[in-house]
């Protein structure tokens, strides 16, 4: 899956623009997953106040931004926002964002453990025809 | 003339064709609600769930409206033509049931006899509590009106994990997995469905922000007893158990999200309802079986528990 969590200084990324890939508003929907990002990004509360974005680069070699929301009367985070950097005016390529995410999502899933297992998240893409799981 | 009536279709003629229905719209609770009335007399009130349409009826609105109904048929905000709210946090089970009963409402319509399918369960049985006197019967269709999740819906797979953070929001909008492939999964004449349904389907989802409600819904469905939406579905429960609205129960034989146990368990909630009787159908049993079920409504309405004809 080789997901590699990086700092601002580590982009490789040149003259980047941000791109949207998705919004979770409900981190706290299974807080196991709330309290994975947090640890994986090394989050305190006083990131809910001006605190850096995370980011990621995926084996492809493409770079990700990880935006932590925060909302009155949910725990930080309450939320995430993904966010591809893209070189200079480059096309976006939806396919090869989605394969990067779901590499994402199997570096994701087994720490938020428990449950949750890379066997089930595998076995649910499989149903859905993702082709990458 | 309605004023909200549209005389500008906003379907491509390969739709219109398979529903072609005048598209109707409301404003209901700061929403536009998309619907189609056809017909006249004692109103029936056709209800889909996640993450259909009113296009999910196209096949029971003619017979309905030949035996001399006035047939209804919303599409949920978030669905459908209806509009969709941009922000997870602007859904709910409570908002859903307040949108359709001010609906309701705005139609003045009484003697109502409502089908529900799936969350048109919840918020039509909802409606139906609300405001008994104005309701006629009720016909349950692969749906749930209690606080407990089925099997296949406290399960991790693949249900859980599909809705879960940050998978969810992946799979169901960037992926359209519950149009793309659900859908496929839970009918039984699946070369039928691709053919004439699967385009509607994907029409009214075609971009990320336009599939919300898709994953949305799925967290509305409670496992726990303090989860969002539990005390509604304790209270639609309680309120269901003293019902003496006449009732009918339509399941799919194929069903696996709301299994015979579910069809079975209305039965207890509603001891006087006719069946449960069993079709050809998988979730989506109106896509496998239309015509056998409007034959069953048909017959539950001209007979003595459902009332007669207009």
């Amino acid at each position: 899956m080789n997901i590699e969590i990086i700092g601002p200084a580590d982009i490789r990324t040149e003259k980047y623009r941000t791109v949207f890939v998705m919004t979770e508003e409900r981190l706290g929907h299974y807080p196991g997953f709330r309290e994975a990002l947090a640890d994986a990004f090394g989050l305190v509360p006083a990131h809910a106040d001006g605190g850096a974005p995370g980011y990621f680069r995926a084996a492809s070699g493409r770079e990700y931004e990880v935006i932590f929301l925060s909302r009155s009367g949910h725990r930080f985070p309450s939320g995430i926002e993904i966010r591809a950097l893209v070189p200079g005016f480059d096309p976006v390529d939806p396919d090869a964002i989605d394969a990067d995410i779901w590499r994402f999502l199997e570096w994701l899933i087994p720490r938020v453990g428990g449950e949750w297992t890379l066997e089930a998240l595998k076995s649910t893409g499989k149903v859905y025809k993702i082709p990458w799981a | 003339m309605n004023p909200d009536s549209s005389l500008v279709s906003p379907l491509p003629p390969e739709i219109r064709k398979r529903f072609p229905f005048a598209n109707r719209f409301m404003r209901v609770n700061g929403h536009r609600m998309h619907y189609v009335d056809e017909g006249e007399g004692d109103p029936v009130l056709l209800l889909h769930g996640n993450p259909t349409w009113s296009f999910l009826y196209r096949k029971f609105i003619p017979p309905l409206v030949a035996a001399g109904f006035r047939v209804i048929a919303p599409d949920h905000v978030g669905f459908g033509l209806s509009d969709r709210p941009a922000r997870e946090h602007d859904y709910s089970l409570e908002d859903h049931i307040a949108n359709l009963a001010e609906f309701i409402r705005r139609l003045g319509l009484q003697h109502v006899t409502v089908v529900c399918q799936d969350w048109g369960g919840p918020t039509g049985l909802a409606c139906a509590m609300l405001d008994p006197a104005a309701f006629k019967a009720i016909v349950v269709m692969n749906t749930w009106a209690w606080p407990e999740p089925s099997g296949f819906h406290s399960s991790v797979f693949p249900w859980r994990m599909m809705h879960a953070p940050v998978v969810g929001p992946y799979l169901f909008q960037r992926r359209n997995i519950l149009v793309e492939r659900g859908l496929y999964l839970s009918v039984v004449h699946r070369e039928r469905f691709l053919e004439e349904a699967l385009p509607a389907y994907r029409f009214v989802m075609q971009d990320y922000d336009s599939r919300l409600l898709t994953r949305v819904f799925p967290r509305l469905i409670p496992l726990r007893s303090d989860d969002r939406s539990a005390a509604t579905m304790r209270w639609l429960e309680q309120s269901l158990r003293g019902s003496k609205v006449p009732a009918l129960i339509v399941w799919g034989k194929e069903e696996i999200v709301f299994p015979a146990e579910c069809a079975q368990r209305f039965k207890t909630l509603l001891p006087h309802a006719k069946g449960p009787l069993w079709v050809t159908g998988s979730h989506f049993l109106q896509e496998d079986s239309p015509e056998e079920i409007c034959g069953h409504i048909l017959d539950f309405l001209r007979g003595p528990r459902g009332g007669s004809l207009p």
